[in-house]
């Protein structure tokens, strides 16, 4: 893909970078990119990713945006409250930058769905912005399935977690295993979030998602980076594949998508 | 009745040519258009980037050193809104504002208009500001008073197209006698005043010029009538216009054009030129004379209190006119800065005195005139409540400085500091600084001789100066110079010394004079005796010290920051760099010299190994700052020399022997290759010999060598057939594309510049040409950030060809 003059320009801070270069902005011109809820994390995400110049972004969301969305997902506006999510955010990214092609898609993501909204454009890199953990499971055992790497988030208060799954490496479950019961962790509308805290997430997995277009960096693969904003205290946690990973180990006992039982929390934290 | 003082009109198209001016910033803004796009539009509306990023120097023509206390208020007025906390006196007498943002240009611009003001010209190769000696008008030993014909010819000069497209920008001066006030015999065009057979005229000077190739101005026409200063400037603009060189703007000056063609040729071009101007009948320049009169506003009388300040100050900075009974008065503004504030005040107070009260002197200070004598107490009570330490001996704040390295690119030294130096070791000495009131300190940061050290009585510019393995910043010395009509002559150089030590020798050699001023009566001529010059020179060699120098030393005046050369842009600047390869010169020949010496005399063996080592190394080293490399140890200097010269074909693989043996310690094994290390220091003198100031190497035969060589053989027969004049040639491969990145800005050309080479196989070359100014000096670093080898670049006319070999 050659690029034009307005190309060269707009992208020459790339472009500039020894790493990334002509042949790394290609890459990334080239890439798809499903962004899976337009809220939080999503929003910088794609603020980010489509000012790149990520070839294709998806955005799944079902949900409209609300008067308590504004405090931290960045990509609506006051006029957007009561538009549904996905379009808001189309709106805006085309207005940054009209090379982006988007694709909506204005549902939930249930075990039913989420491998056709995956397969519809054959995504390269998946970011999971979602609010719960259900979903969170869910995105990681379609990746899984479906071999397609992707960023897993989470934010609560002013902590914030993330990693990058690709096939062969340590997936959520890995970790995790499987959904904490709902006493264990607090609900949203119990503990808040720091506003920034989703702009702090959602760019690192951008710049997680332009890495692996690019090919080059270090990947935050077998790794789990934990930060306290109040402290402003970031580290890293070494995790292995788990052999005995009920999704990705060697006897695997999840083999089909299945919705679980968690409810997402009252706050719409998407 | 005073007839009204009318300054220099503003052209008719002025409002159109802001409006364009206008535009391009915002094309500017939006990216439309480029720095370089740009940079052509604002300089010649007087408008420079400074060093600090975003901020612009905006310099107002002041025709004929003419301000009104008006104006002056708005210029003060607007700077306060727009710009620093001071203006700044020029020593082309002009008014300069500093730290405009971009966004202030227009606004500035705008309301300069409103009193008939303009930066217009300011810059870039055009018409300057027009001088006029200051006391023109008043002065007791004038002709008549000239400033009307600097304020016609502006007025004239400015209303014409070509007047801002010039080869090079071109300066013009008016002095009243022969005293040459205005400096016309270092002009371009230069007129002095004269009277024949009861008729107004002028003597007219052509080519003269400061910088760092000075040149005194030829006398074209020993009598004009004053009618035909229009024909005789236009002519000499028409000559110019016609051949100045626009492709080297370091010798585009007319001077250049006289030294290229010779006084004959040049008057005789310059003659065909007047006579075709007769032929057009322009009408005379139209001459509004300026009355010069005390007018008594009417206001009460202060009284001072310390009559015996007030008698010294009198003394030392008030004089009457030859209009009986009016006063001038100078103000004294260190380096020309006053405070927008003091600025205001200064002309409140002036408006009643009338529009005709205030000059810029070309030292950079104001001078106040036609003021009644019985108001001098008013104007020193203005002062005192207004203008801090404004009685000390003059000589204090009339030192000159260029803007020095903290500004300018090319600067070496930083000179303010020096001048301010200066001033604070003259504030405390014990002798009668008032005894050398005339004497004239100027100080040039480098060669280019902004601050005119070449007029200087004892006169600064600033160098490098190499202290064992580093560099301290230091001066050479002149002395002698002098303005004169018919007797104008450039100061000499007397020594070289550390810029710490500058507060120093002016302080002595002032002191040494005082001592000495019933034999001189003026420090002029004791700094062109014989007697004076000995005086300054043995001074000089008094602060020579050679080894264990004080921290202090590698430091320049206000700045704690080690001075080093490595920061310091291109261009004319490389002045210094010819010292440091000049110092390393004289290191080999004094070694050849003590080697040849053990050789008749007989002598040690081992001393005169090592001395055979100390040229194999000095001859590494000398050239390596042509490349802008400076090592940090001896291996480093025999691996830049091997990379740079050897591997380059620049010098014989051969002689990579030499370095190998020096490199092992062992330099007894140096004692039988005598003649190879005499040959390799041979070899370097050459090179040396046929560098030009742009470092390329211009090989006998034609060819320039920019870089690699491989292909090129030593010899001038070898290498005349084997490179024709274009860089690529020297180098093993044609390129395999050419780009031309001119008018492209940073960081774009870059950008494109990797395009390009992604498109190469390893090991291709791309040939690219550059803008001068920031993207040579950007974009083949960042090539060789990227792993990338650039194999040469050279200045070609106004650009820049850069070879690139893709890894």
């Amino acid at each position: 893909m050659d690029l034009n003059e307005q190309q060269l320009e707009r992208y020459s801070r790339h472009i500039i970078l020894k790493d990334v270069s002509i042949e790394g902005q290609q890459k990334i011109m080239a890439g798809k990119v499903l962004i899976i809820g337009a809220g939080g994390l999503g929003a910088p995400a794609a603020l980010y990713l489509a000012a790149a110049g990520v070839g294709t972004i998806g955005l799944v969301d079902d949900d409209v945006v609300d008067l308590t969305n504004l405090q931290r997902q960045v990509i609506h506006f006051t006029p957007d409250v009561g538009k549904p999510k996905v379009i808001s955010a189309k709106e805006k990214i085309l207005q940054m930058n009209p090379d982006v092609q988007v694709v909506t898609y204005q549902e939930l993501v249930m075990a039913n769905n989420i491998e056709r909204i995956i397969k519809d454009r054959d995504y390269d890199f998946i970011i999971d912005g979602t609010d719960n953990f259900p979903a969170k499971f869910l995105v990681n055992d379609a990746c899984v399935f479906l071999k397609k790497p992707y960023s897993h988030g989470g934010i609560l208060r002013f902590d914030g977690q993330t990693m990058t799954y690709t096939p062969g490496n340590a997936c959520y479950r890995c970790i995790f295993g499987f959904m904490p019961s709902l006493n264990a962790v607090p609900s949203c509308s119990q503990a808040g979030v720091l506003g920034a805290i989703a702009g702090m997430l959602g760019t690192i997995q951008a710049a997680e998602t332009l890495k692996y277009l690019v090919g080059k960096g270090e990947l935050l693969t077998n790794r789990l980076l934990i930060f306290n904003a109040w402290n402003m205290d970031f580290r890293t946690v070494k995790v292995k594949k788990n052999p005995d990973c009920p999704v990705c180990g060697k006897k695997p006992t999840i083999t089909k998508l299945v919705d679980e039982e968690q409810k997402a929390c009252d706050l719409k934290e998407n | 009745m005073i007839k009204p003082f009318k300054t220099y009109q503003l052209p008719d198209n002025l409002e159109d040519e802001i409006n364009a001016l206008e535009q391009n910033v915002e094309r500017f803004k939006r990216g439309e258009i480029s720095l370089v796009e740009f940079k052509v539009q604002r300089v010649p509306f007087g408008c420079y980037e400074q060093r600090k990023k975003d901020t612009y120097m905006v310099r107002i023509r002041c025709a004929g050193s003419v301000v009104k206390p008006q104006q002056l208020k708005k210029i003060a007025e607007i700077s306060k809104v727009h710009a620093a906390s001071y203006i700044h006196l020029t020593t082309r007498q002009e008014i300069q504002l500093h730290y405009v943002l971009l966004d202030s240009l227009i606004p500035v611009i705008r309301e300069l208009k409103t009193v008939g003001l303009s930066p217009r010209g300011g810059g870039g190769n055009t018409i300057r500001n027009i001088m006029a000696q200051e006391d023109a008008g008043i002065a007791a030993d004038e002709a008549f008073d000239v400033s009307p014909y600097a304020i016609a010819l502006t007025t004239r000069f400015t209303s014409e197209p070509d007047s801002w497209n010039l080869p090079r920008k071109y300066k013009h001066a008016f002095s009243g006698s022969a005293e040459d006030r205005g400096y016309a015999s270092i002009h371009d065009v230069g007129f002095i005043a004269k009277i024949k057979d009861g008729q107004k005229g002028f003597k007219v000077y052509l080519a003269g010029g400061l910088g760092a190739k000075p040149q005194l101005a030829i006398v074209v026409h020993d009598f004009i009538p004053e009618s035909e200063v229009y024909n005789v400037a236009k002519a000499a603009k028409n000559l110019f216009y016609k051949n100045g060189n626009r492709k080297n703007k370091h010798a585009a000056r007319l001077r250049f054009v006289l030294k290229k063609l010779g006084e004959v040729e040049f008057k005789r071009k310059y003659f065909e030129e007047l006579e075709a101007v007769h032929k057009e009948h322009y009408p005379p320049l139209e001459i509004s004379e300026i009355d010069n009169v005390a007018v008594d506003p009417g206001i009460p009388v202060d009284t001072v209190a310390d009559r015996k300040d007030f008698e010294l100050w009198k003394k030392r900075f008030v004089q009457e006119q030859k209009q009986k009974g009016a006063f001038c008065v100078i103000l004294p503004a260190h380096l020309g800065h006053v405070d927008n504030d003091n600025a205001i005040a200064l002309a409140d107070f002036l408006a009643p005195f009338g529009e005709n009260t205030l000059r810029i002197r070309k030292d950079q200070n104001f001078l106040v005139r036609n003021i009644p004598e019985k108001y001098l107490p008013n104007v020193y009570t203005m002062l005192k409540a207004h203008f801090e330490n404004f009685n000390q001996p003059f000589i204090i704040d009339k030192i000159i400085a260029c803007a020095g390295a903290s500004t300018c690119q090319l600067g070496i030294c930083l000179s303010p500091g020096a001048a301010t130096a200066i001033k604070r070791t003259l504030e405390h000495v014990d002798f009668d600084l008032d005894a050398a009131s005339d004497a004239r300190i100027n100080i040039s940061g480098c060669p280019n001789s902004c601050g005119q050290h070449h007029v200087g009585h004892i006169g600064f510019y600033g160098k490098v100066s190499r202290k064992g393995d580093k560099v301290i910043p230091a001066y050479n010395v002149m002395t002698g110079g002098k303005v004169k009509d018919g007797e104008t002559e450039l100061a000499q150089q007397v020594g070289e010394i550390a810029s710490k030590d500058v507060p120093n020798l002016v302080r002595d050699a002032l002191k040494t004079y005082v001592g000495k001023k019933a034999k001189y009566p003026t420090f002029e001529e004791y700094t062109r005796s014989e007697e004076g010059r000995a005086d300054i020179k043995a001074l000089c060699a008094t602060y020579k010290k050679d080894s264990d120098l004080a921290q202090e030393y590698y430091f320049d005046w206000g700045t704690d920051k080690i001075f080093s050369v490595a920061e310091r842009g291109k261009g004319e600047c490389s002045a210094g760099i010819f010292d440091l390869i000049e110092s390393d010169l004289g290191h080999i020949q004094k070694a050849q010299k003590l080697i040849e010496e053990i050789e008749t005399n007989g002598g040690d063996a081992g001393q005169k190994a090592g001395l055979l080592k100390d040229v194999v190394f000095y001859s590494s080293r000398v050239l390596l700052v042509s490349r802008a490399l400076e090592p940090k140890s001896v291996q480093e200097a025999y691996n830049y020399f091997r990379e740079h010269f050897i591997n380059t074909g620049l010098v014989e693989k051969s002689f990579d022997d030499l370095l190998k043996i020096a490199e092992s310690g062992d330099f007894n094994a140096l004692i039988d290759k005598k003649d190879r290390v005499f040959a390799l220091a041979t070899r370097m003198q050459l090179l040396y010999d046929v560098m030009d100031p742009s470092f390329n190497f211009q090989l006998p035969g034609g060819e320039v060598i920019t870089a690699p060589a491989d292909k090129v053989g030593m010899t001038a027969s070898a290498s005349a057939t084997a490179a024709k004049t274009a860089v690529q040639d020297a180098v093993a491969g044609k390129p395999a594309a050419v780009k031309d990145f001119r008018g492209v800005g940073c960081p774009m050309n870059f950008v494109k510049t990797k395009i390009e080479l992604a498109k190469l196989k390893p090991h291709d070359i791309l040939e690219i040409y550059l803008d001068d100014g920031a993207p040579i000096e950007n974009v083949p670093g960042s090539v060789r950030e990227e792993g990338h080898k650039v194999l040469a670049q050279k200045k070609v006319g106004d650009h820049w060809t850069v070879l690139i070999q893709k890894q």
